[in-house]
């Protein structure tokens, strides 16, 4: 740091007062000094540098943490993230009887019912192969509008049903249009547990059943942004002589040759740009 | 990136540093190069030492993004500013006829051949400017100051020489902090406020029950700040974090 005090000090004592500059034996010890200290920090630098990106015009890289930062961020955020709409459906189930040679037969129908379940986790577990595989819990209970018939006598009630959706899930990652980073769900079955207890007059009845649905029932293809704009301003050189600048010159920026790479936890978007007047 | 408070001395009297390197004139080529160099050297020495220090830590590997941005790129974006035009004073404006970055460990530097003409003198004088690009990071966006940090005549093609010398003179004295004014800072393509959407999906499920699943659409926004800036020598490394996130 004395140096450059020192510099800065001989600098000062000249000031302006003519165009100065050092002799080439003056130029050459400086040169010989700063080239020593540049080649040590340089070999620093070197040695932490493996792992740095180069090939493209443009590299973005994130890791599924940092993803996870946003899609935790969405299972906790609401507890109103998927609507279950019970509709009309008659005769869901019965159960013949006969009793002193009278048959008759009990059944049920939903009449209606809204169940706000909650997404209790979202998380993603791994990325590898262009894949991102994530944990996804979904749960919620309320009631529901039943009505039935039970030995031969119409009755309504309103039972407490829950509904559970624990499943792993797969996205594909692929290049989207506008330069987006695209997590497609991959086609699965789901499976919906559901549970509630069918307590019409005197008749008690546990009940259970699964719905089964896709993935793109569930979720669209998620598109994530790049960061990276898409326009970009280059403003003009200053007119010292002039009150007013003439306009930024604008410029769309054309990703070429785009390609993504998901592997070891790691998404990474590579492409080379164009800049394009407009 | 900031420029140390050592080098801003430097930096403001460096024109009067220059070697005069002028046909007709008293001028040695060799002594306006090996000044230049050793200029050149000093700065790309302290910001190396720099980085040297902060790569210690491995912020990038740290970081929710990391951004690399090639040398080509930033080429691309400073060559448009070949065949600009403007006024180095009253009576003498200039053009750019070219750019040159390099990229180095730690500072990115720019060379920027002019051809200055003076008309109460009809000169015309080619001169030398030499940038640090420094990167200057707000909370929303990054900005590219040109820091001038060296002025040199190279040649003058026309012109009475009797008048050069004195011309040049001023030329190189310009005060370098103004020169920088000239050269607004690039604002570089990134978008610190970002959303994407969860989209709606409905669903029937016609069963023994009927249902009707609804997901409704979320929006998430999200905000990036920047961890730290790094320069190599074939690209400029940012890193970011990610936060501020929200769902509606």
């Amino acid at each position: 740091m004395k140096i450059y005090n020192l510099i800065s000090i001989a600098f000062l004592a000249v000031a302006c007062k003519s165009i100065d500059l050092p002799t080439i034996e003056q130029s050459e010890n400086l040169i010989n000094q700063y080239k020593s200290s540049f080649e040590m920090a340089e070999k620093a630098i070197i040695s932490k540098q493996y792992k740095i990106p180069v090939g493209n015009d443009l590299i973005f890289r994130t890791q599924h943490y940092a993803l996870n930062k946003i899609f935790n961020t969405i299972a906790n955020h609401h507890t109103e993230d998927v609507y279950i709409h019970f509709e009309n459906s008659p005769n869901f189930f019965s159960e013949k009887k006969t009793v002193v040679g009278i048959s008759y037969t009990n059944s049920i129908n939903t009449d209606s019912g809204l169940i706000k379940m909650d997404i209790k986790k979202f998380n993603l577990n791994r990325i590898h192969n262009n894949t991102i595989d994530c944990d996804i819990s979904i749960s919620g209970t309320g009631k529901i509008s039943i009505s039935g018939v039970y030995t031969g006598v119409k009755a309504r009630a309103t039972p407490e049903i829950e509904l559970t959706l624990d499943e792993n899930l797969a996205f594909e990652i692929i290049p989207g249009m506008n330069d987006q980073i695209v997590l497609t769900p991959k086609p699965k079955l789901l499976n919906m547990k559901t549970k509630f207890t069918i307590n019409l007059l005197s008749w008690k009845l546990p009940y259970s059943k699964n719905f089964a649905f896709q993935t793109k029932d569930l979720l669209k293809p998620i598109a994530l942004p790049l960061i990276f704009t898409t326009e970009f301003n280059l403003p003009p050189i200053s007119q010292s002589n002039k009150t007013s600048n003439s306009p930024a010159k604008t410029y769309r920026i054309r990703m070429n040759n785009s390609k993504i790479n998901a592997q070891n936890n790691t998404i990474e978007y590579r492409a080379d740009i164009k800049l394009d007047k407009k | 990136m900031k420029i140390p408070h050592i080098l801003i001395p430097l930096l403001l009297l460096s024109s009067c540093t220059i070697v005069k390197k002028i046909t007709g004139t008293d001028i040695d080529p060799v002594r306006f190069e090996k000044a230049r160099e050793a200029k050149m050297l000093e700065i790309r020495s302290e910001f190396a030492g720099k980085m040297a220090k902060k790569i210690i830590d491995r912020t990038f590997d740290k970081s929710d993004i990391t951004i690399s941005i090639s040398q080509s790129f930033i080429n691309q974006i400073v060559k448009e500013y070949i065949g600009s035009t403007g006024q180095l004073d009253q009576n003498t404006s200039f053009v750019i006829n070219n750019i040159t970055p390099t990229l180095n460990y730690g500072s990115a530097i720019i060379s920027i051949e002019l051809e200055a003409f003076n008309s109460s003198h009809n000169v015309t004088v080619f001169l030398a400017m030499d940038c640090i690009l420094a990167f200057a990071t707000d909370k929303n966006e990054i900005n590219i100051r040109f820091e001038p940090f060296n002025i040199a005549p190279v040649a003058v093609t026309k012109g009475l020489l009797s008048s050069a010398s004195e011309i040049i003179e001023n030329l190189i004295k310009i005060n370098l902090a103004d020169l920088s004014k000239k050269f607004p800072p690039i604002t570089l393509p990134i978008n610190f406020k970002n959303n994407f959407e969860i989209k709606e999906t409905n669903t029937k499920i016609s069963d023994k029950i009927n249902l009707a699943i609804k997901v409704p659409e979320r929006k998430i926004n999200y905000t990036v700040s920047i961890n730290d800036i790094f320069i190599f020598t074939d690209n400029i490394l940012i890193a970011l974090n990610i936060d501020e996130i929200s769902v509606k």
